[in-house]
């Protein structure tokens, strides 16, 4: 897919096709989540996904990060239990945007 | 949900490696501890965190002082590290008026939500407000009683459905909602009154300049400052979380639209009334 399905993805800066820029990342704290998916609304580059087959000790779904976060503070600003910490990286990381298939999600 | 077929998953475990800077903690620097029991989708801590960071940035958390009136909220003033005082069902506006005269160079601010503040303590805020007491009351408003069930407030919009008004709020049973941000921006004790939304990040940091104003306004000592922030209640509401952001702007948002409803203070550098709304 490319950037066109995206509206919303303005200024995140997908490379080229196969790599995509970071300027930004999170420490999750997934025992802290209640699972309440505010965070995934709120995320301006869509890069926050809720896991679908891993739950934490508590039994809520926590939320993922994907590669091309921005470092906005939307998620941190939203969410009700504290669970994000955001960091900005001082030169943005390019890495590869996808990872191999068969590689299990959480 | 998923857009991207196998997008790369990021290592959110640890801080990264290569250099980097912190924007924001888990908990800003006055919230001591993040876990409460307050329910997942709640906008109470969210509409906290902003009060909280506001203090911190203006460097007053040795001034402040938190009167917290009776709700879900009360269990978080645990977390906070600052000064609270609890005060009586509905009467947080009395006593930081009594804490505020006595010590001047106080800044207090109270939190209370629709239950205690519309309900059980409406001549509180209207007379704190009328005298203009220099504090600055912070409205946690999600148009139910969140803690006793969620059933019908005074602020529980027309049409809308809690545990008591099961075929929505009519006006032949019910009663009219009051629009208490609108009461109170028509008071001459009142310097400034808006009201915001944790609805959504956009909300979030537009509710937060209207704190930060508040809160200068307050320190002008020209008069009652006055912030209604309209917070979700997805358990209160019998929502799914994340339907709750949209929820509010169909219910308690749309008769409530959030904007700066009166600022008679003069222009500082900061935020003014035309960029907040």
């Amino acid at each position: 897919m490319t950037t066109a399905s995206r509206p919303d993805a303005a200024g995140v800066g997908e490379t080229d096709a196969g790599s995509i820029m970071s300027r930004g990342t999170l420490v999750i704290d997934t025992e802290a989540c209640k699972g309440c998916w505010l965070c995934i609304d709120a995320c301006p580059p869509r890069v926050l996904e809720m896991t679908t087959h891993t739950l934490n000790s508590r039994g809520y779904r926590y939320p993922v990060l994907l590669a091309g976060c921005t470092g906005c503070r939307a998620c941190s600003q939203i969410c009700p239990d504290f669970v994000f910490q955001v960091f900005k990286y001082e030169t943005p990381v390019i890495a590869p945007l996808t990872m191999p298939a068969d590689e299990p999600r959480p | 949900m998923l857009e991207f077929e196998n997008r790369r998953i990021v290592d959110t475990s640890r801080p990264p490696e290569v250099p980097v800077k912190l924007v924001d903690d888990f908990t800003p620097e006055l919230i001591d501890v993040g876990a409460h029991h307050l329910c997942p989708g709640c906008g109470e801590p969210i509409a906290m965190r902003l009060v909280m960071e506001v203090l911190a940035e203006q460097e007053l958390k040795n001034r402040a002082l938190a009167v917290f009136g009776i709700g879900c909220y009360t269990a978080f003033s645990n977390n906070l590290d600052c000064e609270v005082v609890q005060a009586l069902h509905g009467r947080a506006p009395s006593v930081a008026t009594g804490a505020k005269r006595a010590d001047p160079n106080l800044v207090t601010f109270t939190v209370q939500g629709d239950g205690d503040m519309v309900n059980e303590g409406l001549q509180e805020v209207l007379h704190a407000a009328a005298r203009g007491e220099q504090i600055t009351c912070v409205l946690l408003n999600n148009g139910v009683f969140g803690e006793t069930g969620g059933h019908m407030t005074a602020t529980t919009t027309i049409g809308q459905r809690t545990k008591n008004t099961l075929e929505g709020r009519n006006t032949d049973d019910h009663g009219h909602p009051i629009r208490i941000a609108s009461l109170i921006a028509e008071l001459e004790g009142a310097a400034f009154v808006a009201r915001g939304a944790v609805n959504n990040a956009g909300n979030v940091a537009r509710t937060k300049r209207m704190v930060e104003r508040a809160i200068e306004v307050q320190l002008l000592g020209i008069g009652f400052t006055f912030v209604e922030i309209l917070t979700m209640c997805p358990t209160g509401w019998f929502v799914e979380t994340e339907e709750a952001p949209a929820y509010l702007d169909d219910t308690i948002g749309v008769a409530n639209s959030p904007g700066v409803l009166r600022d008679i203070a003069p222009d500082s550098q900061s935020s003014s009334s035309t960029t907040i709304s």
